[in-house]
């Protein structure tokens, strides 16, 4: 299932040399961050404690979950509060 | 005034009980940081560098060990050296090459104030007198402490290594410059070059501290076998568990946290300054060691709230539509990158529609304390200056202020320039609840002007846990491990017996230790009654799942013909007189039906939702004088649902006496030696009760559905809009833009007399 | 370094304590007779955490030396409630959400004992004025004012019933 992938910055110059978007086959966060991780390895240690995750709008925060084919994953730099 | 009407679906929700925590609060026997002690426990002292920016050439602690009654002392050279290892805290994470340094300096001094070594002795008084003993050979490097001084290439650089993380075009010369991102959608200079009414000008404001009244301060005891405990006030045990052992390099079940209860945090003690120190002493000096800061260490030391300096240009068709902005954001970093640069472009976006987006935001290090998280990070400073811009184009216009908001407000389904979808946000019903108050409609005396703001903040959620048992008598224990830092044990227990059907004062909400329960972030990010109440909920539907279980093995009847009604359960299967069993009965035969009655739950929800709040203001300002004070002020904010609403009207007013405080007099003042000239209350004025009339509340209720009871989460917001709806009041009231802070008199006095 | 002793009353019990001489007396409260309900949020007498009554004036304790409380009459937080009954303005503080995180609260509950005790009907702005030096980070101060307003309120109301 083919997923749309928009990395904000700086994440898109730090692992993926500017591209703003790129086309992975997935199905669950878990599957999108590992061929993420194939494209620009050190990914996935910084997707576990930096980036949150919005699919389709929405922060999902379990990476087991099933993502619906046709898809977008944007990436954020996690945020915190006060 | 307040005015708060819930629905009435609720028992417990929404009711005012006295908070289980209130006794010991008022009578002083509660135990905050500074006051816990340990058997036969020492006292550490720290040293700090007088200079904004030093080398340290060497440090020599012999004079000071060889004081009668010195046990131990310590320096950066003691700490591992971490390079690029950095630990998660659940959201966000920390560099703990970076905490380490800021501990303790390990080869150069980057603030005034920044520790460089410590000591611990058998009293207070000793270890003072040992800090006198340490030398240091310092050698002293030009500073750099105004923002956009240190963002500027020829700079006195402080970090060597470090190069700007976002930059389009990567660079390998030394920046002071950490952080860079932009977010660009459509031709926002066309739209703006063609708008009928456009708003711009540079905000700039210092940094301000949170301001908390307590102190930090820890006790920690490190044993050899190399256990070690710590008993600390902070904003979360299990984040001061990561950072502790992150930065000594040990494993995270070899320190245990007791979290005491805290004097305050407002973000401020999301992070930590004293443990790894304080375990350092004390696996040394083999006692436990207390180390705790004086007022002045903690302006100079602790995290301040970063300053801003933005270029900003907003504009509207003739009709009132916005049809874009562009912002140029330069915030501080302190002494160490890691500002909240995210959250300018985050507020940026969630506020209104635009159809034209040209953003960009910086963070630069400076030899400035390394700054820390404070209510709704980053927003107040941006919201500044987008709620100021917004008025002057309603104005130009000549539209209401509340109308044009209405106009151009995000509302449920429209998605921000960050591509985020708006739930069922809140934002719209907070303007029309604004529009219908009679402060409006005041009058207003010579001298006088009102202005309006409007605010968002995200609010968060993150890993959280909670268990629930049942004691033999049918009480309740409620376990959690996040600090109560105003009423949160309240909110917890109001939760538990609104659902379990037991009596409020049945429940007993417990703060645990991180060996006690489950990993949960940080009480912070406006979360905990949200995200942990829910866990909380979820503990109590899982016993109540279990008694119902129960009941039916002891009634012999199917466990869907059993019913959990006010408290008891039910027996529903046809011709069966079963009399419903209380909890309490449940309780008491817990043992004869299966064992104790207990449940832990754990989770990590995202789904929380955004607060937004309006605040309006009536302001007198003294033409001779330049004084500005505050006759008249309206909160007005969407919370989802007020679970206690006293706590909740608390936040609301305190969140917006902070921000008058930041909007009127509160600012870091350096001088030309790169030295804080105010590290004291007496000089760094916060308000006080004499400076303000009572802080009116409105609590709008538009329920969040991912919450069992709505919550959408109610401490960080208020602090947003006061800035911009102080200063909407003071160019109601002058006719005067006033685009720096704090509008101290001097400056307003300025800009009515001809200044610009 | 040598000790001083010092003898004073403290919340009505005669106490014996030994300090430094440069030692201030909210550091002998907590420090010497374990009494932490005094609380130090500046050590400049420009917070008000650690007020308490010396010889019925209300200081600072922070800027008290410890031992000038020789021979005084101290008064803490720890003895504004009567045995385990509440003080009005303590159980005001409680009804009312007039804390948060409480570590401004000791120091405003003996300020507004103090205040109530000399006016039992005082205005909100003088309420405003005299709890100015009290410095509350939390609550914008709104909830603490009406707490001792209702407190002043209930003190009067008993007063004219007994």
């Amino acid at each position: 299932m083919a997923i749309r992938v928009v990395p904000l910055a700086p994440v898109d110059s730090q692992f993926f040399g500017g591209r703003s978007e790129l086309v992975v086959e997935a199905g669950n966060l878990f599957a999108v961050i590992r061929a993420l991780e194939a494209i620009a390895p050190g990914f996935l240690k910084y997707a576990q404690t930096r980036a949150w995750f919005s699919v389709n709008g929405a922060i999902e925060g379990d990476w087991t979950a099933t993502i619906p084919p046709d898809s977008e994953v944007i990436i954020l730099p996690a945020i915190a509060g006060g | 005034m307040t005015e708060h009407n819930p629905l009435s679906q609720f028992r417990v929700v929404g009711t005012r009980p006295v908070r289980p925590d209130g006794i010991d609060k008022v009578t002083g026997k509660a135990i905050y940081g500074p006051d816990h002690v340990a058997p036969g426990m020492i006292h550490g002292a720290i040293l700090r560098s007088p200079h904004p920016h030093a080398r340290i050439r060497s440090i020599d602690t012999s004079k000071a060990l060889a004081l009668p009654g010195v046990k131990a002392a310590v320096t950066g050279q003691d700490l591992p050296h971490l390079p690029g290892k950095s630990v998660s805290l659940g959201e966000g994470e920390a560099d703990l090459a970076n905490l380490s340094c800021n501990c303790l300096a390990r080869d150069k001094a980057l603030y005034e104030g920044h520790a460089v070594a410590a000591v611990a002795a058998t009293s207070a008084s000793i270890a003072r007198e040992a800090l006198k003993l340490i030398t240091v050979d310092y050698e002293v490097l030009p500073h750099v402490i105004d923002l956009e001084d240190a963002a500027r290439d020829d700079a006195p650089i402080l970090h060597p290594d470090l190069r700007t993380q976002g930059a389009e075009e990567p660079s390998d010369k030394p920046t002071n410059i950490a952080f860079t991102f932009a977010l660009k959608q459509g031709d926002a200079a066309k739209a703006l070059d063609g708008a009928a009414a456009v708003a711009s000008g540079r905000f700039a404001m210092p940094p301000v501290h949170q301001g908390y009244i307590e102190p930090h301060a820890c006790v920690a005891s490190w044993n050899a076998d190399g256990q070690g405990q710590v008993w600390c006030s902070s904003q979360g045990p299990f984040m001061v568990r990561a950072v502790t052992a992150g930065v000594l390099d040990i494993p995270v079940s070899d320190v245990r946290v007791t979290p005491l209860e805290i004097g305050g945090g407002f973000g401020g003690k999301t992070t930590i300054y004293l443990e790894p120190v304080a375990m350092l002493l004390s696996r040394k000096a083999g006692r436990p060691v207390r180390l705790a800061m004086s007022r002045e260490d903690v302006f100079r030391a602790s995290g301040p709230a970063p300053g801003l300096v933005v270029d900003i240009r907003i504009g509207a068709d003739a009709e009132g539509n916005l049809v874009g902005i562009e912002a140029d954001m330069l915030y501080d970093a302190g002494a160490f990158p890691g500002g909240g640069t995210m959250l300018g472009p985050l507020v940026l976006s969630n506020m209104y529609r635009y159809p034209a987006v040209d953003i960009r935001t910086r963070d630069a290090v400076s030899n400035k304390p390394s700054v820390a998280a404070y209510r709704a990070p980053a927003a107040p400073q941006i919201t500044f200056a987008i709620e100021s811009c917004i008025d002057d184009i309603a104005a130009q216009l000549g539209m209401d202020p509340i109308a044009f908001r209405l106009k151009n407000a995000l509302r449920p389904g429209d998605t921000s320039a960050m591509g985020m979808e708006c739930g069922e946000i809140g934002f719209v019903e907070c303007l029309d609840s604004a529009n219908a108050q009679d402060h409006l409609k005041a009058p207003l005396g010579d001298n006088e002007g009102r202005g309006i703001a409007a605010g968002y903040w995200i609010n968060i959620g993150g890993a959280s846990s909670a268990s629930v048992s049942l004691a033999e008598d049918g009480s309740v224990a409620v376990v959690t491990g996040n600090p109560d830092i105003g009423g949160s044990r309240a909110s917890m227990a109001i939760m538990a017996s609104e659902r379990l059907g037991v009596p409020y004062e049945k429940v007993r909400p417990i703060i645990g230790d991180t060996a006690t329960i489950g990993y949960s972030v940080v009480t912070g990010g406006s979360r905990t009654t949200f995200a942990v109440g829910r866990a909380v909920v979820q503990a109590c539907d899982t016993i109540i799942a279990d008694m119902k279980k129960r009941a039916a093995n002891v009634w012999q009847v199917a466990e869907d013909d059993v019913e959990w009604r006010n408290g008891a359960v039910h027996c529903t299967a046809k011709g069966n007189d079963n009399a419903p069993m209380t909890i309490t009965e449940m309780a008491e035969n817990a043992n004869t039906t299966g064992g104790p009655i207990a449940a832990e739950v754990s989770i990590n929800p995202h789904d929380s939702l955004p607060a937004y709040g309006v605040h309006i203001c009536d302001v007198a300002v003294d033409p001779e004088t330049g004084h500005v004070s505050i006759k008249r002020y309206t909160v007005v904010q969407d919370v989802g649902r007020a679970i206690h609403p006293d706590y909740v009207e608390g936040q609301m007013q305190g969140g917006a006496v902070q921000g008058i405080g930041w909007a009127l007099n509160e600012a870091y003042i350096y001088n030309s030696k790169g030295c804080l000239d105010n590290p004291g209350f007496l000089d760094y004025r916060m308000p006080v009760a004499s400076d303000l009339p009572m802080i009116d509340t409105v609590i709008v209720e538009k329920p969040n559905p991912a919450h069992p009871y709505g919550v959408k989460g109610v401490g960080e917001v208020p602090i947003v809009p006061p800035l911009a709806a102080i200063g909407n009041a003071v160019k109601a009231a002058t006719g005067k833009r006033i685009r720096e802070l704090p509008m101290s008199p001097d400056r307003v006095f300025a800009a009515i007399n001809g200044g610009k | 370094m040598s000790k001083i002793a010092v003898t004073a009353t403290i919340n009505g019990d005669e106490q014996e304590f030994l300090c430094e001489p440069g030692e201030s007396l909210l550091d002998a409260l907590r420090m010497r007779l374990n009494l932490t309900g005094s609380k130090e949020g500046c050590g400049s007498g420009d917070c008000g955490a650690c007020t308490v009554m010396m010889d019925g004036r209300m200081v600072c304790s922070c800027l008290v030396l410890a031992p000038e409380a020789e021979g005084k009459r101290i008064e803490t937080i720890e003895g504004v409630a009567e045995g385990s009954v509440l003080h009005p303005i303590q159980r005001k503080f409680l009804e009312m959400g007039g804390l948060q995180c409480g570590f401004c609260t000791p120091g405003f509950i003996v300020a507004a004992k103090a205040l109530l005790e000399r006016d039992p009907d005082p205005s909100e702005t003088e309420i405003r004025y005299w709890l100015a030096g009290n410095l509350c980070r939390c609550t914008g101060y709104d909830k603490i004012i009406r707490a001792v307003q209702e407190a002043a309120a209930e003190m009067r109301q008993e007063r004219v019933v007994s």
